[in-house]
């Protein structure tokens, strides 16, 4: 469950340019005429934007710590993209309030806004800062090529953002008046670029890897992978419910890097079970044993053993069954839990492994029913309810679908289910 | 995220994508602010005539409605610049009826940010005159245009170099401000205040090297690795010298110029001295060292040269170039090492322009009078000619 404090201490952290700012000078003489306005807004979005995107940079290692504070990398994942977005906006922002200014008296002033001069460090800066940035960052929300592409262009946004780092410290405004909005947003970028050469460090150099082989490749469905992996050396201790990011040794499949949930118990051979999904995951059956596999983790906080509650009611949708497969090979049968599992799929041609799962509900106590969207609709917590007693004090486990995870987690708060009770893992953003 | 994303990024690339189309357009379809008169000048020509442009006029001209400045020695009508001012009204209503050169040199924010060069550029919009120019009746267009030339552009405003003053470093840089501005460059010393407006790499690059030396700076177009100025912007800093690096001014006020290219070397005589007796000593001798006021020690006599220069064979240059010193070296080698020495007629011609012996005390009127018999005794053309005029 994602930290309270992390949605403050981020807004803290990206607003703390404006308290600055605002002790510098007045704010009637800040906002005192359109040209004044102008140049604020100017000033504030620069700012904050650069703060965001700063903060942003933190965001990308796969520390141990951040995968507990934000309840999952996945979420982490999630904020690094939104916070993106704003940055982006933002920093569009500032160019244009400021040259906008320019054009009652001379439109050339404010193109020259635009127009790299050289000798002018700063202005140089920030044009190409911003212009790699807006480019790169149109492949994120727009057009998105293959993975291993876009993967590289966006590593190139730590360019984008040296250039506004340069446009940062060179700049004649009030960062470079004031010692402490100076202080400050020299220490953000110098922190965020520690931050850069630290995944760098771990993408090219070192990795806390577990080194594994391919021991079989089989297909439950023909849109579904199981892949099961042999140790090279210390297996990984994970939980049940938690994922690791796979990446394979480039020889049959190229080399990036991907979480998957384990659909093994701890005690058994590591598995997944990997759906169709895109370039890499629909070539995943073309291993065979013997290819290197790194394992990267574990990583996670879905695991019915984090919740003290015993009464839970999982509900996955389609490929989001594999968190909760673990869960169920790993089970006890005597841990006193009071589990609902709703399997929900298209139809039960879409099943995997449900002979097991409906045998293992059997052996462990845990009810079983496989909901199929074809013949009932799609499943609702109106549905749930009658069929789960003990509803309203169950924790929910949902996995799945974005689309139908927040759907239901919408109606699940209607019916009255308090929000720290309702947990989720976020497979993609 | 994804609209807002979107959206953000169409409205930047298309405002980017007109603004600069439209400023290149702008730039390359030969929009000047061309020659003729600005508004203001038409409305300055219409004051009285005699009317003085001076600070005590400008701050008749104090609101935001009728606003008046000075910036480096020029007087705008920025009334119409107000309302379009980036940096806002405020800062500009603030030097309404003053002079506003340092405020528009630091935008009015210590330690401070000059404003661009396109930004002087739009002063002259709103031109009116110089400070110091009268205005009114007939011939009122003012001594330099909107477009101030480039060339041989006498300053507005004489040089005047205060009498008695050595020009050190100390002293330059008491003059470090656009309204007096003295700079040291390549070992003269110049009052560059008047060219300030007219340069055409903009007013903040001399008004940084205001007070100091400028040598660098000027060799360099104050860029790095930077270019050296052209040989006709060396010559046209010559209007504007002072004197020699720690030389000690005479008493002469009059601005002269140290160029060969000078059609004239003027021919009266530099003012007279102080009464008493003077001594000829070296630093006595250093006092003269120029066109118009040129003493030289050669072979242990002292010489007043200035009548000379303009019939010396070797041109005046030569000789000005040892105003104030000992010249027995150059004289005995016509000023190149290994050089030969002047004739015995050369030699002769100097008994005309002798003031005394080094080490010689005498009347100043007395010197006074053998300066002005050598000034009205034509220079003999290598003949030996004596005139006895007492």
């Amino acid at each position: 469950m994602k930290n309270k404090f992390v949605n403050l201490s981020i807004i803290i952290v990206s607003l703390m340019p404006v308290m600055i700012w605002l002790a510098m000078e007045s704010l009637s003489l800040r906002f005192s005429g359109v040209s004044a306005i102008l140049t604020s807004i100017g000033q504030l979005t620069g700012l904050v934007g650069m703060a965001l995107f700063s903060v942003n940079l933190l965001l990308i290692n796969r520390f141990k710590f951040l995968d507990r504070w934000f309840g999952g990398l996945g979420r982490m994942y999630i904020d690094h993209h939104r916070l993106g977005g704003i940055a982006l906006i933002l920093l569009l922002i500032h160019p244009v309030a400021l040259a906008v200014r320019f054009i009652p008296s001379s439109i050339e002033v404010a193109a020259s806004f635009f127009i790299p001069e050289s000798g002018n460090i700063a202005k140089s800066a920030g044009i190409i800062g911003l212009a790699l940035m807006a480019m790169l960052l149109y492949f994120t929300f727009y057009y998105r090529p293959r993975y291993e592409l876009w993967k590289l262009s966006h590593r190139f946004l730590g360019l984008a953002f040296f250039f506004g780092g340069l446009h940062v410290f060179f700049v004649a405004s009030d960062v470079s008046r004031s010692l402490w909005l100076r202080s400050y947003m020299l220490g953000l970028i110098v922190l965020a670029i520690a931050s850069i050469i630290y995944r760098l460090y771990q993408t090219f150099v070192v990795r806390k890897i577990h080194p594994y082989v391919v021991k079989s490749v089989n297909r439950p469905s023909d849109q579904m992978t199981e892949l099961v992996l042999e140790p090279k050396s210390a297996p990984m201790a994970y939980k049940a419910g938690q994922y690791a990011f796979l990446s394979f040794a480039g020889i049959v499949l190229p080399k990036e890097s991907h979480p998957f949930s384990m659909t093994s118990a701890p005690s058994d051979p590591l598995s997944f079970v990997i759906k169709d999904l895109g370039d890499l995951t629909s070539r995943v059956h073309e291993l065979s044993p013997g290819n290197e596999v790194a394992v990267e983790g574990p990583y996670g906080q879905f695991s019915y053993q984090n919740f003290k509650n015993k009464r839970q009611i999982w509900i996955a949708g389609g490929v989001g069954m594999t968190p909760f497969l673990s869960m169920l090979r790993a089970l006890g049968k005597d841990e006193g839990y009071q589990i609902d599992f709703y399997y929900c799929i298209k139809n039960m041609g879409e099943a995997v492994f449900i002979e097991e799962i409906q045998r293992l509900g059997d052996e462990k106590g845990v009810k079983v029913v496989a909901f199929c969207s074809d013949e009932k609709g799609r499943i609702d917590a109106d549905a749930i309810r009658s069929m789960s007693e003990g509803f309203a004090g169950a924790d929910f486990l949902l996995c799945g679908p974005l689309g139908m995870m927040s759907g239901l987690r919408r109606q699940l708060i209607k019916a009255g289910i308090k929000k720290s009770k309702i947990h989720s893992e976020e497979f993609s953003l | 995220m994804k609209k807002a994303v979107g959206i953000s990024l169409f409205i930047f690339w298309t405002f980017v994508v007109a603004i600069v189309a439209s400023g290149l357009t702008m730039r390359y379809s030969g929009k000047s602010t061309g020659s003729q008169q600005t508004p203001a000048q038409d409305a300055a020509n219409n004051l009285p005539a005699g009317t003085k442009l001076d600070l005590a006029l400008v701050s008749k001209h104090a609101s935001k409605d009728d606003c008046w400045m000075i910036v480096g020695n020029k007087v705008y009508d920025v009334t119409g610049s107000i309302s379009k001012h980036p940096g806002g009204a405020a800062l500009i209503i603030k030097y309404c009826g003053k002079d506003g050169t340092q405020a528009f040199a630091t935008k009015d924010i210590g330690p401070g940010e000059d404003h661009s060069s396109r930004a002087y550029d739009m002063l002259k919009e709103y031109y009116i005159g110089d400070v110091g120019q009268v205005f009114g009746g007939t011939s009122a267009s003012p001594a330099t245009s909107t477009k101030p030339a480039v060339s041989e552009q006498a300053p507005s405003q004489p040089v005047v170099a205060p009498t008695g003053v050595t020009l050190n470093m100390a002293e330059i840089s008491k003059h470090n401000t656009a309204k007096d501005c003295w700079m040291v460059i390549g070992g003269n010393v110049y009052s560059l205040a008047g060219s300030i407006s007219a340069h055409p790499g903009g007013a903040d690059t001399i008004i940084r090297y205001c007070g100091k030396d400028g040598t660098a700076g000027f060799a360099t177009k104050d860029k790095t690795p930077g270019r050296d100025h052209s040989g006709n912007a060396y010559d046209m800093l010559k209007p504007y010298y002072i004197g020699k690096l720690n030389q000690v001014l005479s008493s002469t006020p009059k601005p002269s110029s140290t160029s060969p290219a000078q059609p004239s070397v003027p021919a009266t005589p530099p003012a007279p001295m102080s009464a008493g007796n003077i001594t000829l000593t070296a630093a006595e001798v250093a006092k003269h060292t120029t066109a118009a006021d040129c003493w030289m020690i050669i072979g242990g006599k002292v010489y007043s040269l200035s009548s000379y220069l303009s019939a010396h064979p070797g041109g005046a240059s030569i000789i000005v170039r040892y105003c104030g010193q000992d010249g027995t070296t150059a004289f005995a080698t016509k000023g190149s090492p290994g050089g030969s020495n002047h004739s015995s007629g050369a030699s002769a011609d100097l008994a005309n322009y002798l003031i005394g012996t080094v080490g010689q005390t005498l009347p100043a009127s007395q010197i006074n009078a053998s300066i002005n018999q050598s000034a009205s005794t034509p220079p003999a053309s290598g003949e030996s000619e004596e005139e006895d005029d007492d």
